[in-house]
């Protein structure tokens, strides 16, 4: 018999402060994300996912945060993460989703790229202030 | 000479290499730089990547891994890059790469086969 | 306050559920308007505030195998028990103290003898002065549902064979409808079996037998072609037919690179000659 208990809700955030962190985070990620039920592919999906965005925090804030919890929506279950940083923003928003293919190099593939992989890809940013990036997945 | 924390080893007039660990940013620009050195050194005509042991490939080591065999081409050493993982290479798909661009075989042994037909032409 | 409610016996006759200082009245109203509910095949009842079945529908007694009259008074988790009674997760509790429809899938409760998967939506009513006092119930079973569901998943299983034709050729024969689903399915089958393989395979999808594809399964499709050929094997794709063929050309899809025929002997044929395979005739 089921038990339809409440969702545990794991929440893992991960300070990018290295490039040490990135690889970390993406880690996190992948067992998080197995623990919800994703499978190997998916996992991979969302690490991969994931190490963009870190990446991309490190590399133009020179520091960020990702938070990564499990979530659901009604009788769905999934892995939301949300890429915070406090860097100088994206200018050409359009360009950067655009992204490019393996001739590109910097912030459009990554960007692009991890939006592919996910079934949701929500992004604030402001110039100076910072950006903050959530993306979702569902079983 | 150092003492590559990836080691790379030679088989004939090859160079192979099979990373371990993650190849995060300052590993990689190492590694890429040694491998060059290395070709140099042997002058090497044919280098088999073998990623089978990397579970997650974002853009920056697709990047890291083109601009190696870049290199190399220049310096007229082939690469190969082998073992990639059912869900890497779906990853790559579907992030927009194409593969087109990049030798690939299913493992070390054929990688060399395949490199060793290239170049008896 | 005394809570009290006021049903009307008889259960044929429809009517509406208000809230009157602070006691749940049953209400007349016209024939059409709540005679959804009474008629519904779909199990309702109305639980108060101590969860007590104030009403219930014929398809809710029908559910729980008792007479209005058996069921009037009881508390709902005497006549339907399930997983969830007497805990936080109970769809009318959380209905009551979210203040908003609440459910719950998969939910197993006892209907008469045996336990069933149920869905149940839970949707509070407030009193006059706005506290939520009672939950309207819907129930329905999902035991159909569920074997519907376990029978496709059976039947997706055994549509995804891979053949052993010749030395690394695999041939996947396909029929019927290629959605979405079924192609996530194909793939990691495909790449699942490449990884396995010591050598570089072909294989060759064959999709003659497809009477339907959707654009986001072929464009799966043709993902997968790139990524066995990162892998360092090669897939092909065979029974293309010319509707087919004219509706990717439509839609734009980018080909590039993907070898396709029409039919699985020039597949074969393509196959034999990349890995230095001749086919002669004995005369």
């Amino acid at each position: 018999m089921e038990n339809m208990s409440l969702t545990q809700i794991s929440v893992e955030i991960v300070d990018i402060v290295s490039e040490a962190d990135i690889i970390r985070a993406r880690l996190k990620a992948k067992v998080i994300a197995e623990s919800i039920g994703f499978n190997y592919m998916d996992q991979a999906r969302i690490a991969t996912a994931v190490s963009e965005l870190a990446r991309n925090a490190f590399q133009y804030a020179g520091r960020g945060k990702i938070i990564i919890k499990s979530t659901t929506n009604q009788a769905r279950k999934g892995i939301e993460i949300v890429a915070e940083d406090h860097g100088p923003g994206i200018e050409n928003l359009e360009l950067a989703l655009k992204g490019g293919h393996s001739t590109s190099t910097g912030l459009g593939m990554g960007l692009s790229g991890s939006k592919r992989l996910m079934d949701e890809f929500e992004i604030q940013t402001n110039i100076g202030k910072g950006t903050v990036i959530t993306i979702r997945k569902w079983l | 000479m150092e003492t590559s924390t990836i080691p790379i080893l030679k088989s004939g007039d090859c160079l192979i290499s099979s990373p371990q660990v993650a190849l995060h940013d300052k590993l990689a620009v190492q590694f890429k730089n040694e491998v060059l050195q290395q070709a140099i050194e042997t002058r090497a005509k044919g280098f088999v990547l073998d990623v089978s042991a990397i579970d997650v490939v974002d853009s920056f080591l697709v990047r890291q891994i083109g601009e190696i065999a870049a290199s190399l081409n220049i310096m007229g050493t082939q690469t190969i890059v082998v073992g990639i993982r059912p869900e890497v290479a779906m990853t790559l798909v579907e992030m927009g790469y194409s593969p087109e661009r990049m030798q690939t075989a299913p493992n070390l042994e054929i990688g060399l086969k395949t490199l060793q037909k290239t170049w008896r032409i | 306050m005394k809570k009290s409610a006021k049903v009307d016996q008889d259960f044929a006759r429809p009517h509406a559920f208000v809230s009157v200082g602070g006691s749940i009245m049953a209400k007349k109203l016209t024939t059409t308007q709540l005679s959804s509910i009474v008629d519904s095949v779909q199990p309702v009842a109305l639980y108060n505030d101590d969860l007590k079945i104030v009403y219930c529908n014929p398809a809710y007694c029908q559910l729980v195998g008792l007479s209005p009259t058996e069921i009037m008074g009881k508390h709902c988790y005497e006549v339907i028990p399930g997983v969830s009674c007497h805990t936080e997760n109970c769809t009318s509790i959380r209905a009551k103290k979210e203040g908003k429809i609440s459910f719950e899938t998969r939910k197993h409760i006892l209907s008469t003898d045996r336990y069933i998967p149920a869905k149940i939506t839970a949707i509070p009513i407030k009193d006059s002065e706005g506290n939520m006092t009672a939950t309207l119930e819907a129930i329905t079973d999902l035991t159909e549902q569920e074997a519907i569901l376990e029978r496709d998943e059976a039947i997706r299983k055994m549509s995804t064979p891979l053949v052993d034709t010749w030395e690394n050729i695999v041939l996947i024969p396909l029929i019927g409808i290629l959605d979405t689903t079924r192609a996530r399915q194909i793939t990691e089958s495909i790449l699942e079996r490449i990884a396995k393989e010591k050598s570089q395979i072909i294989v060759i999808l064959s999709i003659g037998g497809i009477a339907t594809i959707d654009t986001k399964a072929a464009n799966h499709i043709l993902k997968t072609v790139h990524a066995v050929k990162l892998m360092g094997s090669e897939m092909i794709i065979t029974g293309v037919r010319p509707d087919v063929a004219a509706t990717l050309v439509t839609l734009g899809i980018d080909l590039t690179g993907i070898v396709t025929r029409s039919h699985l002997r020039e597949g074969l044929e393509y196959a034999f000659d990349k890995l230095g395979w001749k086919v002669t005739k004995n005369s």
